[in-house]
């Protein structure tokens, strides 16, 4: 699978050339265009089971939607919604965990599962629930905001809301910052500590941050 | 005219520099800044065909009803112009007949031709607006998005997601349609597509707001009664 991306950082344009035969998974509602002869088939992401813990934990759609390129191959234009970036990641067998609403599209071999990241997540509000992504394949996720990839070797600390995606080698502990005084005043909410060696994505801003800015905002 | 687009694709915006006696017509609110010596006559959105031509591009077209001409008297002038929403602008020497999605239109040469054309009843049911402005004539136009403006040059066949569709030339065909069946139109988020074939530019934007609004929608808290 050969790709592209366009205009970055901002309204990353996800371009992917398709061999014969060759198939890609997205999640639903993320084509933007693509050659004719695309075949579409609409699934439950993942089987079923998963499928539902994706969607009510983690706000991701039920479906996702598996374009096949017949013959004389093909090509197909994604992106999301939100205001971001896009990045590649090559799965070689190891897992990555990715941020419920970043997942964008897979090589068809790739196993997408919803993962419950523990009891603290329910009350950090910011909708911290992640995905295990296992297999072998190519693997896109999407962001809010530009993406800073981070190589973590000791501790590193995060905002629950900037993250993106880390890499399974990493051991990650949800938390408080400091006290219960800068957990309700600082504005920090949660953040999660990373310990471990490995690879972890950050997102430059927090859909939860904009979404309070405009509910706000908005006439009751 | 010289035309100058910058701080694109985020927050682009044209900035016109207009010779003594040159003129530009802009979509109403447009106007960001502009010199002392440059008039403003405000007018309806399509001179020709009268008060229901300019009603139909208002009210179908999603246009605003009025259209700003900006008229460099007694020396050059410039006019810096910006969309609404954060996005691209693009610069198209239009040479013949191009169809532009209707909130698209930013600004253009007054001697360009305006129309509406109505896409038919299929835009009506995936909430997704279709409707054209059929823009005619030689000059300069700028089309506006939300996202980054892709250029496409179709030779063959493509399809587009319809709520990506920024504008096409006049010879490529289109066809609106479902994307495969019946539970991949309702249950794969993918809506409307048109299928274009022929040969001719087309312009699509990396982002698309009917998504937008649909995330935001379903993010924020219910209104209080």
């Amino acid at each position: 699978m050969k790709y592209q991306m366009k205009h970055q950082p901002s309204y990353t344009l996800l371009h992917l050339e398709l061999a014969p035969g060759e198939q890609v998974r997205t999640e639903a509602g993320a084509m933007v265009y693509m050659s004719p002869h695309l075949g579409i088939d609409t699934r439950f992401g993942s089987g079923i089971l998963s499928a539902i813990a994706r969607k009510f934990l983690g706000g991701e759609s039920l479906f996702m939607n598996t374009f096949s390129a017949g013959e004389q191959g093909g090509f197909i234009g994604l992106a999301t919604g939100l205001v971001g970036d896009v990045f590649h990641y090559p799965l070689k067998g190891s897992a990555l965990y990715v941020q419920s609403g970043s997942y964008l599209a897979s090589s068809p071999q790739i196993d997408v599962k919803a993962q419950f990241g523990g009891l603290r997540m329910f009350f950090g509000g910011e909708g911290f629930f992640l995905l295990k992504v296992t297999g072998m394949g190519d693997l896109f996720c999407t962001s809010y905001g530009a993406i800073i990839p981070i190589d973590v070797d000791g501790t590193y600390t995060v905002d629950t809301g900037h993250i993106v995606a880390f890499e399974e080698s990493l051991q990650f502990n949800v938390k408080r910052v400091g006290g219960w005084k800068s957990t309700f005043l600082s504005g920090e909410g949660l953040v999660c500590e990373f310990s471990g060696k490995g690879r972890l994505w950050i997102q430059s801003r927090v859909p939860g941050g904009f979404i309070g800015w405009v509910s706000k905002l908005l006439p009751r | 005219m010289n035309i100058d687009i910058k701080y694109n694709p985020s927050y682009a915006m044209a900035l016109v520099q207009l010779a003594d006696g040159e003129q530009i017509q802009a979509e109403g609110g447009a106007m960001m800044s502009m010199s002392a010596n440059v008039a403003i006559e405000t007018h309806r959105a399509t001179k020709k065909g009268g008060l229901l031509k300019s009603l139909k591009a208002a009210f179908l077209g999603g246009e605003s009803f009025w259209m700003n001409t900006f008229t460099a008297n007694g020396g050059a002038g410039e006019v810096a112009l910006a969309p609404t929403l954060p996005g691209d602008v693009k610069l198209i020497q239009c040479a013949g007949t191009l169809f532009v999605q209707s909130s698209s239109y930013l600004a253009g040469s007054p001697a360009l031709e305006i129309d509406t054309k109505f896409q038919g009843m299929k835009g009506f049911f995936s909430g997704e607006s279709l409707f054209f402005l059929k823009v005619s004539g030689s000059g300069p136009l700028l089309i506006s998005s939300y996202g980054g403006i892709e250029e496409i040059q179709v030779q063959g066949e493509i399809m587009v997601d319809t709520g990506h569709i920024v504008g096409f030339q006049e010879g490529l065909e289109y066809q609106v349609r479902k994307l495969g069946g019946w539970k991949s139109f309702f249950l794969g988020g993918e809506g409307l597509v048109c299928h274009f074939r022929g040969s001719g530019k087309l312009w699509v934007q990396s982002r698309n707001i009917p998504a937008f609004t649909k995330w935001l929608g379903e993010k924020l808290p219910p209104k209080q009664r």
